[in-house]
């Protein structure tokens, strides 16, 4: 249709004097979007109540049912940016933002319906699963698109968009919480039309970026830089650019798949479990107050860590950069008992610090790393294949650590002291990574995408 | 010079990064507020 002309590929390439500065407030705006996701939690209690309004009823969704609307939605963004990667490079980053935006809005008019109705599958396949498929395809839409604005600090950039998935739930808890207060009266949690009204923002805010973004004209280098005939929108490819289908048959792309999942998996798992951790290795001294606010604390130390780390990628080279998570990671989780043990909560929590801002950064650096090995001309999809990684992470890293302190408090171990083990298993893991991370080697030229071999096809 | 690095250009980049700006930095300073229980 040609009012949908304005999305095609063709209409997004920038005019040759484009500043190119004004890329990535495009890719801000979806990812602050799509980063609500984390701020989720903030719903639990009211769902728990939407018959009950006070107090929950009998016929009221439970906290563990309420919890697969979130494991659902992770699950589907890891599914969708593996599966439309492909077609995102085809079509472009406006579309593919455009059918994010619309995902994630139409998720929440259909789990606000789902809300209404007290049906929870409609509320779980608006929110999880449609919105799942916005949070997918929005997360990667995007990445290739700065990599080849800014070829001279990919890490920046893509930092700098990454930076904004953590930060859409430091603006979207708040804002949540108020629009649950203006919405709520006697007969309702507010939650129904809470979900409306943030449809209808993330809607007009994600548009923002769909109609600022712009692709790189063929050719197009910044000022002083000679770059490769692939980093414009052209079809020609560098000899060492590498298309999807050949990437996945790497063992590089497994190396990096490998890397990702244990450095996510050591971050979320603590994550997750932050504000009861510090409680209870400091039984009687931090309140539960004290524990929202090391929760805070974290938050921004993995926002912040996603541009400072990724950044900092562009002048130590992505390999130092994932060596020095690792190392120091391990490090500091191997660490992390004996500080607690000694009663210390400034190092305590300084370690946590660092560990969750190189967290947020092995997110932020990947997308870099992946140009490095792959080149440009693919990197959005292959990153949305990578993406399986954090998935596989998501459901790895709470259960590691919910498992091991159950364990150890059911055979007579205490609180405080339950999760000395999990620090030291998470400290084994990057040890892991680290090892992974020291095997990466060029990709082996038989990978190497040829032009002859697109027009074979 | 051409528009794009003219006034128009500049008041266009403006524009970008204030709509992500702001927001950005309300929930960063809701944040940072939240955190100071930690230190009290």
């Amino acid at each position: 249709m040609a009012v949908f002309a304005i999305l095609d590929r063709e209409r997004t390439v920038a005019p040759p004097d484009y500043n190119r500065w004004r890329v990535p407030p495009a890719a801000l705006a979806v990812h602050l979007s799509i980063g609500q996701v984390y701020a989720f939690s903030v719903f639990n209690i009211p769902l728990s109540h939407a018959i009950g309004i006070t107090t929950s009823a009998p016929s009221d969704w439970s906290l563990s049912t309420i919890g697969w609307v979130f494991s659902v939605a992770i699950v589907f963004l890891g599914v969708s940016a593996a599966l439309f990667g492909s077609w995102l490079e085809r079509v472009g980053p406006r579309e593919a933002m455009f059918t994010s935006a619309l995902c994630l809005s139409g998720g929440f008019f259909v789990g606000a319906a789902g809300i209404a109705f007290h049906q929870f599958w409609l509320l779980l396949l608006g929110y999880g699963v449609l919105g799942g498929i916005g949070l997918g395809i929005g997360y990667i839409s995007p990445v290739s698109t700065l990599i080849k604005w800014f070829p001279d600090r990919p890490g920046m950039a893509t930092g700098l968009a990454i930076m904004g998935f953590g930060g859409g739930a430091m603006i979207a808890s708040p804002l949540s919480v108020k629009l649950m207060e203006h919405f709520r009266t006697p007969t309702s949690t507010g939650v129904t039309e809470t979900f409306v009204a943030l449809g209808v923002i993330y809607l007009l805010y994600m548009m923002f970026g769909v109609f600022t973004v712009r692709l790189p004209a063929p050719g197009w280098a910044p000022p002083g830089m000679s770059v490769r005939a692939s980093t414009g929108a052209t079809k020609s490819a560098a000899p060492h650019d590498v298309d999807v289908s050949s990437a996945v048959r790497t063992p590089q792309f497994w190396l990096l798949w490998i890397m990702l999942c244990l450095n996510v998996t050591a971050g979320i798992g603590v994550l997750g479990q932050a504000s009861a951790m510090i409680q209870e290795m400091f039984p009687g001294v931090i309140t539960v107050s004290a524990a929202a606010g090391f929760v805070g604390l974290l938050s921004l130390a993995n926002m912040g860590g996603r541009f400072a780390w990724s950044s900092l990628s562009d002048y130590i080279g992505r390999r130092a950069t994932y060596a020095t998570f690792f190392a120091l990671g391990a490090v500091l989780y191997a660490a992390i008992p004996s500080v607690g043990r000694a009663g210390s909560i400034a190092p305590f929590v300084l370690c946590y610090v660092v560990i969750l801002s190189m967290y947020g950064g092995g997110f932020a650096t990947i997308p870099a790393y992946l140009r490095d090995m792959f080149g440009t001309m693919q990197v959005g999809a292959i990153h949305g294949r990578l993406l399986t990684a954090w998935s596989t992470a998501g459901v790895c890293g709470p259960v590691l650590v919910n498992y091991i302190r159950e364990y150890r408090i059911a055979h007579g171990v205490a609180k405080a002291d339950a999760y000395g083990l999990t620090m030291y298993v998470m400290a084994g893991l990057l040890v892991v990574g680290f090892i992974a991370n020291s095997r990466m080697r060029p990709v082996d030229a038989k990978y190497h995408f040829r032009v002859a071999e697109e027009g074979a096809r | 010079m051409s528009n794009d690095r003219g006034s128009k250009g500049w008041l266009a980049l403006v524009v970008a990064w204030t709509v992500v700006g702001v927001p950005t930095l309300w929930g960063v300073a809701q944040t940072v507020l939240k955190s100071l229980a930690l230190f009290k």
